[in-house]
């Protein structure tokens, strides 16, 4: 072999090193994409739990209660309020409640039935704040969730940009690696000379395997 | 990184003026829908209350002169017969208010309700569209509307029932009355003719 071909092998070896060394460098900045979408989908989820445990709490044993309670009281004020607003129509054949004893019952009897009223709509008050908080919860996760599909979407295009960025390194690898191969077959091609370190004497044709000469005692000894 | 590639950041950088333009127009969607607050909901239900409130009264008295009417017409005015249909009519009266203060708050849960799902409406189109003007324009003519003059349906007949049973009851009663004393009467039983109710 001549010279060519050991510069030849020598250039397919940093090839071959350069395009491994390209393809690892291509393996690292992919994994860095896929750990960056991670770390931003995993801030996404810490968002989204946030506003999930915000709705949670609402919907508690204890929220529960005091909601009711709330609605009941606001129910029962307004109840009242209603109540108060004096009938202003004048009646003069109106029937009237008159005793006192009468007007006590009335009284009771109102208040009772307010009561009981106002503990119903307590309930619905609740529900509401319910059906309120969950109308709330949906429209947050809703956008983080848009916000964090907008990021999951650019995964393919951010590998592919990985993959590409050491694109150059791993064509100039290849490169080496064409230009070895070639110049080793184009040494193989040109006839050997007398440098050649396996001293082949003039074979008739390139792949003349090179003869030994019989080892004699004559030869060896003169 | 190394040589080549580069479109990605340019996506990146896209997708992170998409996000932040949902960001400015969610903002101003809060913001324009931060007027309803639970005093312009009790506002609204006041003016429900309002609204319905002289029409209840309004029947109430023609319900209690009608009973009146017929008690004085029967003589009955201050009989028990009297003192119990006041009450019933008093407990028909408070359960007519609060009737419409249920509906008023009733108008509350529902203006409420509907004014959320708006504002998600508007929130899921913004998500789409990455448009915070039209979107805050969208959220500006929604609350706008919510604040017009609110239009009630009128109330309806809320004594009807009351009517039907007890002033009808109250008649048959009468009736019956007078036709057992016109046939004590007729039949020679000692029936008074000058004692008949009056219908």
């Amino acid at each position: 072999m001549g010279c060519g071909t050991y510069i030849g092998l020598g250039l397919s070896a940093l090839g071959t090193g350069a395009q491994m060394a390209s393809r690892a460098q291509e393996k690292g900045a992919m994994e860095d994409a896929v750990k960056a979408q991670m770390a931003k989908q995993k801030q996404y989820q810490q968002e989204a739990a946030s506003v999930y445990q915000k709705n949670l709490q609402r919907q508690g044993e204890a929220p529960a209660t005091a909601n009711v309670q709330k609605g009941a009281n606001q129910a029962l004020q307004r109840y009242q309020q209603v109540q108060n607003v004096p009938l202003s129509l004048g009646a003069v054949n109106a029937p009237k409640i008159t005793t006192q004893a009468d007007k006590g019952v009335t009284t009771a009897r109102q208040g009772m039935s307010n009561e009981q009223q106002a503990a119903l709509q307590g309930y619905g008050d609740w529900l509401q704040g319910l059906q309120l908080g969950n109308v709330e919860a949906g429209r947050g996760l809703g956008l983080v969730g848009n916000m964090a599909q907008g990021w999951a979407n650019l995964l393919p295009s951010q590998l592919q940009d990985a993959q590409q960025s050491y694109a150059g390194l791993e064509s100039l690898g290849g490169l080496m690696q064409g230009a070895g191969s070639a110049l080793g077959m184009w040494n193989a091609t040109q006839p050997l000379g007398a440098s050649t370190p396996l001293s082949m004497q003039n074979p008739a044709t390139w792949y003349d395997v090179p003869r030994m000469t019989p080892m004699t005692s004559t030869s060896l000894w003169g | 990184m190394g040589c080549g590639g580069g479109g990605g950041g340019a996506i990146s950088q896209q997708e992170q003026q998409r996000q932040d333009k949902i960001k400015l127009g969610t903002k101003q969607i809060d913001s324009v829908f931060s007027a309803f607050n639970p005093a312009f909901y009790q506002k609204y239900g006041q003016a429900y209350q309002n609204y319905a409130l002289p029409q209840l009264q309004e029947q109430y008295q023609n319900v209690s002169n009608r009973l009146g009417y017929r008690l004085a017409g029967q003589g009955l005015g201050q009989s028990s017969v009297a003192r119990n249909l006041r009450q019933s009519l008093s407990d028909e009266m408070t359960t007519q208010q609060q009737n419409v203060a249920n509906q008023a708050m009733q108008q509350e849960r529902d203006l409420q309700s509907k004014l959320a799902n708006q504002q998600s409406n508007i929130v899921s189109q913004l998500q789409m569209s990455a448009d915070p003007n039209a979107a805050a324009q969208q959220a500006l003519a929604t609350a706008s509307q919510a604040q017009a003059s609110p239009v009630f349906a009128p109330l309806g007949q809320a004594f009807n029932s009351w009517a039907n049973i007890y002033l009808a009851q109250n008649q048959n009663q009468m009736y019956n009355q007078f036709a057992q004393s016109y046939l004590n009467n007729l039949m020679g039983f000692g029936g008074n003719a000058g004692a008949l109710p009056k219908i």
